[in-house]
């Protein structure tokens, strides 16, 4: 009797070990935004789990991780970075080298420099920095290189198959091959026309698709003040631009004072954070068919 | 039988003389067995440490002092190497590279500057507290926590240095996140920081309105700060945000690079690309190279046996010990 | 003469290096009788160079006496001694060698005693003779 009870322990317990010890050695990929996050589980599959450790409603690009954020980070088997100056924590914070990968190291020859800021510190001597336009991952030809450079460290990190990642790479490409057709034909004909957008994100896709980007600097969803309007109607009537692109949608009063301006609305989310509708493609096809259907206004008009 | 019957004899009567003679001999055979016992110690935990580090790339120049920087966090000062060597190794694919920056100290002890990746290269645990996460933090070894008497929680201050003339270096105040467990390895001297940390040491990276000043050190209170009156600067949440590195990373310096490679043909292949003497560096192996200074030190024994051994000669003549 | 054993050590020292004799009770007590009879029983436990020169020589016959050897060498024995004590052991070797029935061999410059020895050779003179 005794010996069948302590069989059948045995047998029960080793039933359970293999779905434990499974359970906990999945992989963990820590990516920092959104984008990144998409691309990563679109390449990976099941077998990893991709987190985006940062809060809905906060900035990934301003982020401050805290030690317990910093501990999961650390402890991550990949760590996938933006570069390109995107989420500046990362120079603040100790990670290892061996277990990160900046996916934009290939294509720092496209890099947008978009200021530069001088100043001088206390103990004299004046010197710069250069700003970078960081929202690399909105433009799909930048993103697929993006996404190579995650393949390329997920194997590196032997953490995929090959051949089952080189397959999901290529879904991953055609579907941002697609989604740049689709964009450009969209666009088509709107080569140099002018827009202002909310915020200086877009710099990359207005680069990509020949649009004349005038940026703001405004809260995303947040309501403008009169003093941001009015510069919004010097930047309109010094560019004639007449579409205004906004990173979330705004209180409807703001929405219809840019109309009384004579602006036509669109909806493009960031994607550094989650989008709040759809995944990442479906979120930049909705936003390009938004622009060429302002686009389609003004050329009526 | 008869002769040790006489022996005893002969020492219980002549005890003062046997004494002497005992322990003049014992002295003797005791300076060659301490040495060997001292030499074959040392010598094991050097080739061990040497052994432990398959390939070191570093600055042309003397091998020696790359190694004993590198490895042993020697006060010796190779010329600095750039991260874009680093960079260059990621890339090629074949080995990790870990950078080490050992150009600063504290209280006597070296400070290394790395990444993560040195922890899990050297198999280096935490005794106490938590591993480096911010810039700023530090990482102190077991020996360095009982020789200063501090542990988390507590601070300590990069040793003033003129190293590079830069205007405006203050030492930094780096706050203590964690001991770690004692390895019977220089690591145990050595306090560690990301190397990030080390930049900001240097004066590459700095922050805003990032000085601690005498007032405040006196009245421990938040005062305006003036930069004539800088004694040194120090992270906190407050102004962590602003600190930022001047210039390309890639030309940021570091003492030495531990390239880990692959396996050994990529060893090969590495050691291969850096073999041009027009290169500004070069790749060793730190093992060979302890392992010529151990032969070095081991003829200088040789010599010393030689010299012992022509003292215990001179025993036969027994004026040698009591009348001259 | 050996300065490191005790005046008992040296006159028992043949015991030690000769294997055929037992170093017993029997030994020790001959020992301390011809100390006794030399006059330094009460010496025993000093070293050599406690003693004087006489007494000296006098362990040296004791060492020679205590195996009750059968032929006794002896090259100018009472040389260092005085008058009174070169009688005494000059007796105690005729009484030790009549005892053991032993041969008693000895050089000697000293006249008188020539006429205690069964045979005389005289080297000076070079001849040989009963003495009268």
């Amino acid at each position: 009797m005794a010996r069948t009870l302590c069989a059948w322990t045995v047998a029960v317990i080793s039933a359970l070990v293999p779905t434990a010890v499974a359970a906990q050695v999945k992989p963990r990929i820590v990516a920092v935004n959104y984008a990144l996050q998409y691309f990563t589980e679109r390449l990976v599959g099941d077998h990893a789990e991709v987190v985006f450790p940062v809060p809905a409603g906060v900035d990934p690009a301003f982020w401050r991780p805290a030690i317990s954020d910093i501990s999961m980070i650390q402890g991550a088997d990949l760590i996938v970075l933006n570069g390109a100056g995107f989420a500046t924590w990362v120079d603040r914070v100790s990670l290892p080298r061996s277990r990160l990968v900046n996916t934009s190291a290939a294509i720092e020859d496209q890099f947008i420099v978009t200021e530069r800021i001088n100043h001088t510190h206390g103990d004299g001597g004046e010197h710069s920095h250069e700003s970078l336009a960081s929202s690399t991952w909105l433009d799909p030809m930048l993103a697929m290189a993006q996404a190579d450079a995650i393949a390329a460290a997920l194997i590196r990190r032997g953490l995929i198959d090959a051949e089952e990642l080189a397959s999901n790479l290529q879904g991953l490409r055609s579907d941002l091959a697609a989604l740049n057709e689709e964009i450009e034909l969209a666009l088509s004909g709107a080569e140099s026309l002018p827009v202002i957008t909310t915020h200086p994100r877009y710099a990359y896709v207005a680069r990509r698709y020949g649009l004349k980007a005038y940026a703001l600097d405004w809260d995303a969803g947040a309501m403008p003040s009169p003093d941001q309007l009015s510069r919004l109607r010097t930047l309109m009537e010094t560019n004639g631009a007449k579409i205004l692109i906004w990173e979330a949608v705004p209180p409807r009063v703001a929405l219809a004072a840019t109309v009384d301006l004579g602006l036509t609305n669109v909806i493009f989310e960031p994607l550094a954070q989650t989008p709040v509708q759809q995944p990442f493609i479906e979120s930049i096809e909705r936003a390009a068919q938004g622009l060429a259907e302002a686009l389609r206004g003004q050329t009526q008009i | 039988m008869n002769a040790l019957y006489l022996a005893f004899a002969y020492l219980r009567y002549h005890w003062g003389r046997s004494l002497v003679l005992v322990l003049v001999a014992a002295l003797i055979l005791f300076v060659p067995a301490a040495t060997q016992v001292l030499l074959s110690t040392s010598e094991r935990v050097l080739l061990s440490r040497g052994a432990a580090t398959p390939l070191l790339l570093g600055s042309r120049g003397s091998q020696l002092d790359l190694t004993m920087s590198a490895l042993y966090f020697s006060e010796e000062r190779p010329d600095p190497v750039a991260m874009r060597e680093v960079e260059d190794i990621w890339d090629g694919g074949l080995a990790v590279p870990i950078p080490v920056h050992t150009a600063f100290s504290s209280g006597g002890f070296r400070i290394v500057g790395t990444t993560l990746d040195y922890f899990d290269f050297r198999r280096l645990k935490l005794s106490e507290g938590r591993g480096l996460s911010l810039l700023g933090d530090a990482v102190i070894g077991a020996d360095v926590a009982k020789a200063m008497g501090r542990g988390v929680g507590d601070a300590l201050v990069s040793s003033p240095e003129n190293l590079f003339d830069l205007d405006g270096v203050y030492p930094l105040e780096m706050p203590i996140v964690g001991v770690l467990a004692p390895t019977n390895s220089p690591d145990d001297q050595a306090v560690f920081v990301d190397i990030k940390t080390a930049w900001v040491i240097q004066g590459i990276g700095h922050g805003h309105e990032d000085a601690v000043t005498a007032a405040e050190v006196a009245d421990g209170t938040a005062a305006l700060s003036s930069a004539a009156v800088l004694q040194y600067q120090r992270i906190t949440p407050d102004n962590i945000q602003s600190f930022h590195f001047h210039g390309n990373q890639d030309d940021f310096p570091a003492s030495a690079v531990i390239v880990v490679p692959n396996d050994t043909r990529a060893a090969t292949i590495l050691k291969g690309r850096y073999l041009e003497t027009g290169k500004p560096t070069q790749l060793i192996e730190p093992g060979a190279v302890v392992q010529s200074l151990v032969d070095r030190i081991f003829r200088i024994k040789t010599l010393l046996d030689v010299v012992t051994g022509i003292k215990l000669w001179r025993p036969s003549r027994p004026s040698v010990w009591w009348c001259s | 003469m050996l300065d490191y054993l005790s005046a008992r050590q040296n006159i028992l020292y043949p015991y030690r290096i000769t294997p055929a004799l037992k170093l017993d009770s029997n030994a020790h007590a001959r020992a301390e009788a011809l100390a006794n009879a030399c006059g330094i029983g009460d010496k025993l436990d000093r070293h050599p160079n406690a003693l004087s020169q006489g007494e000296q020589q006098r362990i040296a016959i004791c060492r020679a006496l205590v195996t009750q050897p059968k032929l006794i060498l002896s090259d100018e024995a009472t040389g260092n001694l005085d008058p009174d004590s070169k009688a005494r052991i000059l007796e105690l070797l005729f009484e030790q060698a009549a005892a053991a029935s032993a041969s008693l061999l000895a050089v000697t410059h000293d006249h008188e005693l020539l006429p205690r020895f069964d045979r005389v050779i005289d080297f000076a003179q070079f001849r040989e003779g009963v003495p009268a």
